[in-house]
């Protein structure tokens, strides 16, 4: 029975990358057809070979993590998947053309918020992505986005919020009243890819003032 | 606003707009693209592994395939993507025109590496039909954007 193709079998084959994760994802139409099995291949733009992706042979689940075999984020990639079913039908679908650097999307940093008695510190930390540089070095966000910089807001209360910009790691908004609530909101801001993360929130509280007690 | 630094000439120009325009229109695009085997921008003709000195005129090169060749003979009915080149088309013409200052004042000299260069791009562009050609390389704009940017 020769395989024909079948669209409802494979559908919206595309990558969802965040932080530089990159992760192969399709669906089917009905949900689930018991039996059918997927296999990925991947490929780079210009490069006429296609590679079968171990461990994404013949699978069942309807993801595949292609982190490393994408890894190189100034290029441009191409996967597909060939859906085949136990009836004998077959559906092979491709991605668009893929570049991590333009189409992942920022996650929250990771951020300390330090409370005193008249200010709050804030310390970014870097965020590490799952690529290395020739020397084996990790690279962070910064390292890959040049123009990368932080955006931070401490809502003083419904009206007036406090803001602070920049590229450094450390932060402080000082002159704040002791014992009181406070909301920070860190965001990571990448303006020549167009990107910004959702925000890190944490809610802080100064510390009292015991000087005069 | 960027400052691309192209050897002796410097200029400034702003990337993230045309970056943005091209967006709008890539996926279309890119998915026009039958071949995807085949790159004309490549990795070794890029402007930030040429030697300074030769980055503006392979620039002003580059830029005129762009305005003579790619834009002029991308063909669709599509409206969107017609005034988005033609937006893409007066950014790359408004970068030319600063180039060809620099070229007056002599501070766009045309070595060996800028001419080799472009003659192996070209020789790849002239690998496919005219409108299979304008088509990938329109879709490789992301590419030379990426090039310029790393000039900064």
């Amino acid at each position: 029975h020769m395989a024909e193709d079948s669209p409802g079998l494979l559908q919206h084959v595309k990558f969802q990358s965040s932080n530089f994760e990159n992760i192969l994802t399709w669906d089917s139409k009905p949900e689930s057809i018991p039996g059918t099995v997927y296999s990925v291949d991947y490929k780079t733009y210009g490069k006429p070979e296609w590679l079968a992706k171990a461990g994404c042979q013949r699978i069942t689940r309807k993801s595949c993590n292609l982190t490393v075999e994408t890894g190189n984020f100034t290029e441009f990639y191409y996967a597909r998947v060939t859906a085949i079913s136990s009836e004998g039908w077959s559906a092979t679908k491709m991605t668009e053309r893929f570049h991590p650097q333009q189409h992942t999307t920022i996650k929250p940093p990771d951020v300390t918020c330090v409370p005193k008695v008249r200010s709050i510190q804030m310390i970014v930390h870097p965020t590490l992505t799952p690529m290395y540089n020739a020397d084996g070095h990790q690279l962070t966000l910064e390292e890959v986005f040049q123009d990368l910089f932080y955006h931070l807001e401490l809502h003083v209360n419904h009206t007036y919020q406090m803001h602070l910009e920049g590229k450094q790691r450390e932060y402080e908004f000082s002159d704040l009243t002791p014992d009181t609530e406070f909301l920070g909101s860190i965001v990571i801001s990448v303006p020549t890819r167009l990107k910004e993360s959702a925000p890190y929130v944490c809610r802080v509280k100064t510390l009292p003032d015991r000087t005069w007690t | 606003l960027q400052t691309l630094h192209l050897g002796s000439c410097v200029i400034i120009t702003n990337l993230q707009k045309i970056q943005s325009e091209f967006s709008e229109i890539r996926d279309s695009v890119q998915a026009n693209d039958q071949n995807i085997d085949f790159r004309v921008l490549r990795n070794a003709g890029s402007l930030q592994d040429t030697e300074p000195s030769d980055r503006c005129c392979l620039l002003r090169h580059l830029l005129g395939l762009y305005l003579d060749r790619v834009f002029r003979n991308y063909q669709t009915s599509d409206h969107h993507t017609l005034r988005k080149i033609s937006s893409l088309a007066n950014s790359f013409l408004t970068i030319k025109k600063d180039l060809q200052l620099c070229h007056t004042y002599t501070t766009c000299h045309c070595g060996e590496e800028a001419t080799e260069k472009y003659r192996q791009i070209l020789s790849h562009f002239e690998q496919l039909e005219p409108q299979a050609a304008a088509v990938k390389v329109l879709g490789e704009l992301d590419i030379l954007l990426r090039w310029m940017k790393e000039t900064e």
